[in-house]
C-alpha cells in the first residue's frame, strides 16, 4: 500500500516536472511582438456620426485583411461628434492615457492635432483638404487636394460653357474656406466670374434673403459649399424661391440623404473607391461604404507597410522619423482609392472625377 | 361670526414677531388692533390671510373648523378677506373688472366663455356707486388716483361677501370725503353682522369707530377692551410714548 | 423679383416664426415671471411627436399634428406640476427657476436625441419643394402662409382669450399679483398649470410648422428660444402684443441687415437688436 503511494506520487511529481517545463520552453518560443497603437478621431454619433463608423469599419477591416504581420495593431476609437472641444479633449486622451503611436482624423481634429502630433513627435493622418496640414514629419493627410478638385471643376464648368457662377457657402469650416480660396485662386485666368458670394454660419435655417440677394444676379450655376443639412435646406429654398438654375459642388451631393434635390447634377469628388474595397466592406457590413472610409483603409494599409519597413525587430517597432520616411518613400501603392503616391510634404495623391446625381445615386461620367 | 385665534406664533430668524397670542374676533362688531410700529399687528393680518405660514397655535373659525395651517386660496372659503397697507390691485384690468374678476361662476363653462350673469353686474354697479368710482369703470386701474386706488381695493373686498374683513390701515392718507364712505363701509359691513378687524394708528377713528380694541406690543397682547377704557391704560400710553 | 417685396415677405416669414415662440414663451412669463428657457425644448417635443406619428408610423396628418401639439401642452403642464410649482411653493426665486428650466431643457433633449438621433430629419418624405405663390413681386411657400395665418389666429385668440374669458381675467389676475389673485379665491397653481398647457402647445405647435419649413433636430429648441426671447424683450416680455411686435421687428431688421451686410452677421444683428433695447428701452415697444 505503501510502495504504490510512493509510486503515484513519484509518477505525478515526474509529470509536473515534464510539463513545467514543456510550458516554460513553449512559452519562450515566440518573439513577444511589440503593439503600434492607433488611435482615431471622429464623429461616430451625431448628423456626421456615419462617417466616423464608415472609417472605424474600414480600420478594422483593412487590419483583417493585414492578417498576422511584423507587429500587433490596436485601435482606440474616440467619438468628437464634429466639436472641436470634444476633439481637443480626445486627442489629449489618446496621447497622454492610451499612449498611441499614431492618430487618424476627420473634420475639426486634424487642426486640433497637427501641432500634438509634433510635440509628441507621432504619426498623424489627417482625412483632410487643407494644404498647409502635412509636413511630411508628422503630419499627413490622405484626401483628394483641393487644387485638384477645382482644377477639374473649373475646367468642367469650362467645357460648359459656364460664365457666371452663384456661390452659396458656409464660412464656419475650414475645409469649404479652404475650398473657395482654391476655387477663386483657380478662375483667375478664367472668363469664369463669381457674381454672388453668399456667406453664412453652419446652423442657419432661413436663407431666403440671402436667396433674394443672389437672385438678380441671374448665375448660370450655383456652387454650393456646405454639407447637410444646410446643402438641402438652401437648395430647396433656392427652388422655393422659383429659381431653377441647376447646383454643382465638390463632394457633397453623394452624401446627402435627398438625392431627388440633385437629380442630374454634376459635381466633382474623389474617385469612387475600388470595386474590391466597395465589394469587400459592403459584404462585411452590409452598406455601401461612405465618405472617408476607403481612405481610412488607405491609411492604414500605408501606415502599417511604413511601420514593417522601418521596423528592424518585431519586439520593438520602429521611431516615428523611420516610419515617416518610408511613408514618403511610397510612390506607387494599391489602394481604395486608386494608385497612391506619397508626396514629399505628406500629402497622398489620389484621382478626382466628374460625377452626376443619376436615379438618385452617383455615378462617374466618362471623360 | 367669530374667530377665536389660540396661542398663535410667528417667527422671523429668531425675531418672535406674534408671540403666543389669543384672541377672538366678533361677528357684528368692528374690532380695532392697535400698537406701534412692529408691533405684529400687520403680521396677524398675514397669518390669518395664509399669506404667511403659521409657526405655532391653531384658528378657530366658527367653533367648528379648526386650522393649524392657512393657504391664501383657502380664506375665501374661509369668508375672509383683507385689505393691504401697500395698495394691491390688477393694474392690468379695468375697474369694473378688478370687482368683477372676484364674481365669478367657478367652472369650466364660465372660464372659456365669460358669462358673467346679471346679477354679478348688479353687484359691481352697487358696489361701484358705493365707492363713487362707477363712472370711471372702464378706466385701467392704473389710472386711478391714490385716493381712488384705496378705495376700489375697499371695493373688490366687499364684493368678495366675506363674514371676516381684515383692513390694514384703510383710512390712511385719504381725504376726508373718501374717508366718510369708508366709514360707512364698515358700518355697514358690521350691521350685517361681519367681523370687521381695523388697522388703525389713528386714535379718534379708533375712539369713534370700534366697539373692541386689541393692544399689541412686541407680538403680546397688551391690553384689551372697550376703547374708551383701553386708551387710557397706563401700560399701553407708556407703550406707545415710553419708546 | 423685387428684392425689396422679397425682403418684406421673407421678414414677415421670419417674424411670424418668431412670434410663434414668443407668444407662449411671453403667456408663460406674464403668470410666473421667470425666463422659462425649457420653453424651447417644447417645440422640438412637437416637431418630433409628428416625426414619429407621421414619418415613422403612418398616421394621417392631422391627428400627428394634434398628437404633437397636446404632448407639448400635456409635458409643458407636467414640467410645471413636477419642477416649477414645488420650486414656487418654497418660493424659489426666478433665478433659481431659470436654473431649473435649463437643466430641464437640457435633459429633455438629451432624451429626444437618444430616441431620435442628433440628426436633422425632416418632416415630409423628402425635401420636397413647397408649392409658391406670387404676391405682388415676391413670392411665398404653402407653408409660409399656413404660419402667418396660425399665427394671426393665435394671436386673436389669445387676446379674446384674456380679455373675454374669466380664465383670461385670471391669468391678468395672477400676471399682476398671485398673492391677491389667490385671496380672491382664485386656484393659482391651477391656472398657471393651464398657462403652461396653452403656452407649451402653441411652442409645440411652432416646433411642427418650422418642421414642416425646413426640418427638426433635438437641438432645435435653443436657437428658437433665442430668438423667441430677442423678439419678447425687444416687444415688452410679458406683453403678448409685444411678442408679435417684437418678433415682426425681429424678422424685418434680421431680413433687411443681411441685405446689405454678410450672411454670417444675422446672429450678431439679432443681439445687436437685443442690447439696444436692452440699453435704451429695456421695457421694449409696448411695455408691460
Amino acid at each position: 500500500m505503501k510502495k504504490t503511494a510512493g509510486i503515484i506520487i513519484g509518477v505525478v511529481a515526474a509529470l509536473m516536472l515534464v510539463s513545467a517545463a514543456y510550458v516554460h520552453s513553449m512559452s519562450k518560443k515566440p518573439v513577444v511582438k511589440d503593439t503600434f497603437r492607433i488611435g482615431m478621431i471622429a464623429p461616430l454619433t451625431g448628423d456626421a456620426g456615419f462617417v466616423g463608423v464608415g472609417m472605424k469599419n474600414a480600420l478594422l477591416m483593412a487590419r483583417e485583411q493585414w492578417g498576422d504581420g511584423k507587429y500587433n495593431y490596436e485601435f482606440v476609437f474616440e467619438d468628437d461628434q464634429l466639436d472641436p472641444k470634444l476633439s481637443a479633449s480626445a486627442a489629449q486622451k489618446l496621447l497622454n492615457v492610451d499612449k498611441v503611436d499614431a492618430i487618424v482624423t476627420v473634420g475639426h481634429a486634424p487642426r486640433i492635432t497637427v501641432p500634438l502630433a509634433r510635440q509628441y513627435d507621432i504619426i498623424h493622418f489627417a482625412i483632410a483638404v487643407q494644404k498647409d496640414i502635412p509636413d511630411g514629419v508628422n503630419n499627413f493627410s490622405h484626401w483628394a487636394p483641393s487644387v485638384k478638385l477645382n482644377g477639374l471643376l473649373i475646367k468642367e464648368m469650362q467645357k460648359r460653357g459656364i460664365k457666371k457662377v452663384g456661390v452659396f457657402r458656409t464660412t464656419s469650416l475650414e475645409a469649404w474656406v479652404a475650398y473657395y480660396n482654391d476655387f477663386l485662386e483657380g478662375i483667375k485666368n478664367t472668363d469664369i466670374r463669381v457674381v454672388t458670394d453668399q456667406t453664412f454660419k453652419k446652423g442657419e435655417k432661413d436663407f431666403r434673403s440671402l436667396i433674394a440677394r443672389a437672385k438678380p444676379t441671374n448665375p448660370d450655376i450655383y456652387l454650393i459649399f456646405v454639407e447637410t443639412p444646410e446643402l438641402e435646406i438652401v437648395a430647396k429654398q433656392i427652388r422655393e424661391a422659383g429659381i431653377n438654375t441647376p447646383f454643382t459642388t465638390l463632394e457633397g451631393f453623394e452624401v446627402t440623404e435627398q438625392p431627388e434635390l440633385f437629380e442630374g447634377y454634376w459635381y466633382v469628388s474623389p474617385v469612387e473607391p475600388s470595386e474590391e474595397f466597395s465589394k469587400a466592406y459592403e459584404a462585411k457590413f452590409g452598406k455601401r461604404p461612405p465618405v472617408c472610409s476607403p481612405n481610412a483603409y488607405d491609411i492604414f494599409n500605408l501606415l502599417a507597410t511604413a511601420v514593417e519597413r522601418a521596423g528592424s525587430s518585431p519586439s520593438k517597432k520602429p521611431a516615428t522619423a523611420q516610419i515617416a520616411r518610408e511613408l514618403k518613400k511610397i510612390k506607387s501603392f494599391p489602394g481604395a482609392l486608386g494608385d497612391l503616391l506619397v508626396s514629399d510634404n505628406g500629402m497622398v495623391m489620389s484621382g478626382v472625377q466628374v460625377k452626376m446625381i443619376k436615379n438618385g445615386k452617383p455615378i462617374a461620367l466618362e471623360h | 361670526m367669530k374667530i377665536e385665534i389660540r396661542n398663535l406664533t410667528k417667527r422671523f430668524d429668531g425675531v418672535t414677531a406674534v408671540n403666543n397670542l389669543s384672541l377672538t374676533l366678533e361677528g357684528g362688531r368692528i374690532t380695532g388692533i392697535v400698537g406701534p410700529n412692529g408691533s405684529g399687528k400687520t403680521t396677524l393680518v398675514n397669518l390669518l390671510s395664509g399669506f404667511l405660514p403659521i409657526d405655532g397655535g391653531t384658528v378657530i373659525i366658527d367653533d367648528t373648523i379648526t386650522v393649524k395651517k392657512i393657504q391664501p386660496h383657502k380664506i375665501k372659503s374661509y369668508g375672509i378677506t383683507r385689505t393691504f397697507q401697500d395698495i394691491r390691485l390688477f393694474e392690468q384690468m379695468s375697474v369694473l373688472d378688478n370687482i368683477l374678476v372676484v364674481l365669478t361662476e367657478r367652472n369650466l363653462w364660465c372660464a372659456l366663455f365669460e358669462c358673467h350673469r346679471p346679477e354679478h353686474m348688479q353687484k359691481a354697479e352697487e358696489v361701484l356707486r358705493m365707492i363713487d368710482l362707477w363712472d370711471k369703470r372702464d378706466e385701467p386701474a392704473s389710472n386711478l388716483s391714490y385716493g381712488q386706488r384705496k378705495l376700489l381695493e375697499i371695493g373688490r373686498a366687499v364684493s368678495m361677501e366675506a363674514r371676516v374683513y381684515l383692513f390694514d390701515e384703510p383710512f390712511a392718507g385719504l381725504f376726508p370725503g373718501m374717508a366718510e364712505i369708508v366709514e360707512s363701509i364698515l358700518r355697514q359691513l358690521r350691521s350685517q353682522g361681519c367681523a370687521v378687524v381695523l388697522i388703525e394708528h389713528d386714535m379718534d377713528l379708533i375712539r369713534g369707530l370700534t366697539d373692541y380694541v386689541f393692544v399689541l406690543d412686541s407680538g403680546v397682547l397688551l391690553a384689551e377692551g372697550r376703547p374708551h377704557e383701553v386708551l387710557q391704560d397706563r401700560k399701553v400710553v407708556e407703550a406707545y410714548i415710553g419708546n | 423679383m423685387d428684392i425689396l417685396t422679397q425682403l418684406v415677405i421673407n421678414g414677415i416669414i421670419a417674424g411670424a416664426i418668431y412670434t410663434l415662440i414668443a407668444l407662449g414663451f411671453n403667456l408663460i412669463y406674464g403668470a410666473t415671471k421667470f425666463f422659462n428657457i425649457a420653453h424651447g425644448v417644447f417645440a422640438a417635443i412637437g416637431g418630433y411627436t409628428v416625426f414619429f406619428f407621421f414619418k415613422l408610423s403612418g398616421v394621417s396628418l392631422v391627428p400627428s399634428i394634434l398628437a404633437g401639439v397636446l404632448l407639448a401642452g400635456i409635458a409643458g403642464m407636467l414640467s410645471d406640476r413636477l419642477i416649477f410649482l414645488p420650486l414656487r411653493r418654497k418660493r424659489g426665486s426666478s433665478v433659481i427657476m431659470l436654473v431649473a428650466s435649463l437643466g430641464l431643457f437640457t435633459a429633455l433633449q438629451s432624451v429626444i436625441a437618444i430616441m431620435f438621433s442628433n440628426r436633422f430629419q425632416t418632416l415630409t418624405d423628402i425635401f420636397n419643394i413647397q408649392k409658391t405663390y406670387q404676391i405682388f413681386s415676391g413670392v411665398i411657400t404653402q407653408i409660409h402662409i399656413v404660419i402667418i395665418i396660425t399665427v394671426i389666429s393665435l394671436t386673436i385668440g389669445l387676446f379674446l382669450m384674456l380679455n373675454r374669458t374669466k380664465f383670461g381675467k385670471a391669468v391678468k389676475a395672477i400676471s399682476d399679483d398671485e398673492e391677491v389673485a389667490r385671496i380672491i379665491g382664485i386656484d393659482t397653481d391651477r391656472v398657471i398649470g393651464y398657462v403652461f398647457f396653452i403656452g407649451s402647445a402653441i411652442a409645440g405647435l411652432g416646433g411642427i410648422l418650422i418642421g414642416f419649413d425646413t426640418g427638426i433636430m433635438p437641438t432645435m429648441g435653443m436657437g428658437l428660444l433665442l430668438k423667441g426671447v430677442i423678439a419678447s424683450i425687444v416687444g415688452g416680455v410679458g406683453n403678448i402684443y409685444g411678442s408679435v411686435c417684437g418678433g415682426l421687428l425681429l424678422g424685418f431688421v434680421e431680413n433687411f441687415g443681411v441685405w446689405k451686410i454678410s450672411g454670417e452677421w444675422k446672429d450678431a444683428i439679432a443681439f445687436g437688436l437685443l442690447i439696444i433695447f436692452l440699453l435704451f428701452r429695456p421695457q421694449g415697444v409696448l411695455g408691460k
